[in-house]
């Protein structure tokens, strides 16, 4: 069973983007743009990390983090200059950010 | 005869012919018998003509019935005397004599001596009516020597509020008002009683208390013996003059305080002399020194303001000359003693007979008015600066995560592509995901650019309102979604308005901004935008899903530093500002107190070319 990462950005070209760097056969990442249809899928099945955008429409990545299964670790990842949250992130990324460190992260919880 | 009895007849004769009377015999046919040369002296015929013409013929035709009742009378009584009547002159006008006749029953003859009175008629008669006007239209009084009335017309019953009979036998000093020392009546007096006339204006007392003022003369009046018998007044009542001169003095007065007060001089230039008149507040205001022998003249008042100013002063004055142009000038004047102050000053010309004689104004001195305003002018500026760097700072805050984002964009897939050299399909899309990108950035940086030009300098100009709203609404848009509220823009005027683009701007980003404020904790988070047109006017209104602003703040909400956000959430500046702007637009910003909702309405007038 691969590795699943979540990644929540109502930016559709970002998901697009995230999606085609860290596919791999070991690594399967599904994309959502709006926080109700990743709730769903988690409900579904669980991933094993969340990528989750700051700015998004109706709530912001800090409350979404909070309704999320709290065993899961995730990383925020911001386009402000200055993001407002209280959860425990694994990691919080600026955008642009670099794919070096998004591999990292991944590699870093990735079972080997 | 003897020598005697010829000189006794000559004695009659003379009696007869030299007295200056008149003396005659008539008969009773109607006819003179005999005429001495009185007659034909006064009556200008003569003696032929007298004694040939009828009596009657002589007479006036309306004194002829008396004349003849008098002759009917004779033959009664004998002797009538002090009988008047007139007789024609040659030249046609009438004598008056005054006649003493008797009739001889014995001889039918009437016997008479008339004088001429028509002079002491005529002089009775001036004595008269002098009296009667004297009575009617001034206030007469006579008293003894001793100052007691014994004679008032009804004239000074009327101004006094006593009857004839209070009056009478009361001492003058009835009216004595109390107002004059002892002085004055002592030298009114001695002047009286030494024969002479004294003239003067007396303050007096009526019945009910009320003073009044008379100018009055006194006189004395001799008896035969030249002694003074009487004294008689003459006054001429002057309360009202007098009253009037006392307003006049009062308001000028008050004027000239009021003058003081406010700082307000006033100065009058006489055109053809160039002497100008100035008041002791213009003297006041602009340092010089009163003189009395010195009169100001036209180039030494225009001398009195700053170099840059002088030729403005000089203009309007010259054109108030030639033209009678007036003006309204607010100037810097350079006082006598080199102070430089801010003045109003007014002119405007006065005309005689069609011409223009002199201009005549005020200068006022408005140095800490203007001062005030002019620091003011400063801090609007600053205000408004320091609100552009506010919202700048949060224009700046949402501005970051919309560039972050697109640079994302092309950082993710600039590095994807080597990827996928061998998929054109793939490398197309991402090449225009690039590009739209870019774009986006570009119009976010194209909006700083002008949100960041200075606002010192303004720019007036035709533009559409819709536009600057919708710039206005991309400006805000960060906002307006970080606070999860929609906005909506509709009933679209395309009506153009004359405006500087960039406050107009400034003052609807403010608008919204208030709105996402005083709704971004509500449960309901709505703002909708309208562009209307009414009549000449485009309305722009923007309502929020708040609920209103209570009464109380209404009043308070234009006022700078008013604000009912959190400490660290607003200055209270924003609507003050907003509201000035507008003012300079010659537009209103109000609140619709009929809505439902909170509803600011702002109203430019149309802009037609």
């Amino acid at each position: 069973m691969p590795f699943t990462v979540f990644y929540l950005d109502d930016e559709e070209a970002l998901c697009e983007i995230f999606s085609d760097f860290f596919s791999s056969d070991s690594v399967q990442i599904e994309t959502f743009s709006e926080a109700n249809s990743l709730f769903e899928a988690t409900l579904r099945t669980p991933p094993d990390l969340f990528f989750i955008d700051y700015r998004l429409p109706e709530q912001n990545g800090d409350e979404i983090a909070k309704a999320l299964p709290q065993s899961i670790p995730k990383v925020l990842v911001t386009g402000e200059i200055r993001a407002d949250y209280t959860y425990n992130f694994i990691a919080v990324l600026s955008k642009p950010y670099d794919y070096k460190l998004v591999q990292e992260i991944i590699d870093r919880y990735k079972p080997l | 005869m003897s020598p005697t009895q010829i000189d006794e007849k000559q004695e009659f004769e003379q009696l007869f012919n030299l007295p200056l009377d008149m003396i005659c015999i008539a008969g009773t046919d109607g006819y003179f018998k005999r005429i001495n040369p009185s007659f034909s002296r006064i009556l200008g015929y003569d003696d032929d003509f007298l004694l040939m013409t009828p009596i009657l013929q002589l007479i006036h035709p309306d004194d002829v019935e008396r004349t003849r009742l008098l002759i009917d009378k004779l033959n009664v009584e004998l002797t009538v005397q002090n009988f008047e009547n007139r007789y024609r002159h040659q030249d046609g006008s009438y004598r008056i004599f005054s006649w003493s006749t008797s009739f001889d029953p014995l001889s039918k003859r009437l016997f008479a001596i008339a004088r001429d009175i028509t002079n002491e008629r005529h002089y009775q008669s001036q004595l008269t009516q002098m009296h009667n006007v004297l009575n009617k239209e001034t206030i007469v009084a006579m008293t003894n020597r001793a100052g007691d009335i014994i004679e008032v017309n009804d004239k000074f019953c009327q101004i006094s509020g006593y009857s004839k009979d209070e009056l009478l036998g009361q001492n003058h000093r009835i009216i004595n008002s109390g107002k004059h020392p002892k002085a004055f009546f002592k030298q009114m007096w001695d002047t009286i009683s030494s024969g002479k006339t004294w003239a003067g204006k007396i303050e007096n007392r009526a019945k009910n208390g009320e003073h009044y003022f008379v100018k009055t003369i006194i006189s004395p009046i001799f008896d035969s013996q030249g002694n003074i018998s009487n004294f008689l007044a003459i006054r001429f009542d002057i309360t009202e003059e007098v009253r009037n001169k006392e307003m006049l003095t009062r308001t000028l007065e008050i004027l000239r305080e009021t003058g003081s007060i406010a700082h307000v001089g006033g100065w009058e230039l006489h055109i053809a002399s160039g002497v100008l008149t100035w008041t002791d507040e213009t003297f006041k205001i602009l340092d010089v020194e009163p003189s009395d022998n010195h009169q100001p003249l036209l180039p030494e008042g225009l001398d009195l303001f700053i170099e840059e100013h002088k030729p403005i002063i000089e203009k309007a004055v010259q054109r108030a000359i030639e033209f009678g142009e007036p003006y309204e000038l607010e100037l810097q004047a350079q006082t006598a003693k080199g102070k430089t102050l801010w003045v109003y000053t007014t002119g405007k010309a006065n005309y005689q007979n069609g011409q223009r004689i002199s201009i005549s104004g005020t200068i006022q001195d408005i140095n800490t008015r203007k001062i005030a305003e002019q620091q003011l002018e400063l801090e609007r500026i600053k205000s408004i600066r320091n609100a552009k760097l506010a919202s700048l700072g949060e224009l700046a805050a949402g501005v970051a995560h919309e560039i972050n984002n697109p640079l994302a964009i092309i950082d993710g897939m600039s590095k994807l592509i080597p990827k996928h050299l061998n998929n054109p399909a793939k490398l197309n899309s991402y090449l225009k995901s690039i590009e739209k990108s870019c774009n986006r950035i570009a119009r976010i940086v194209n909006n700083l650019k002008k949100f960041s030009r200075s606002s010192d300098t303004k720019q007036y100009n035709k533009h559409r309102l819709l536009d600057i709203v919708k710039e206005s609404m991309l400006l805000t848009e960060t906002k307006v979604k970080r606070h999860n509220t929609t906005i909506e823009l509709s009933q679209l005027s395309k009506a153009f308005i004359f405006c500087d683009e960039i406050e107009i701007e400034q003052v609807v980003v403010n608008l919204i901004n208030n709105a996402i404020d005083a709704v971004k904790d509500l449960p309901e988070r709505w703002i909708k935008i309208y562009i209307l047109q009414e009549q000449d006017n485009i309305l722009l209104k923007i309502i929020d899903s708040g609920l209103g602003i209570p009464l109380a703040v209404q009043d308070k909400l234009f006022d700078p530093f008013f604000t009912t956000k959190k400490v660290g959430e607003g200055t209270g500046l924003g609507l003050s500002i907003t509201k000035g702007i507008l003012d300079e637009h010659g537009a209103s910003l109000t609140i619709d107190r009929q809505a439902s909702n909170t509803c600011f309405v702002v109203s430019f007038s149309i802009f037609r070319d």
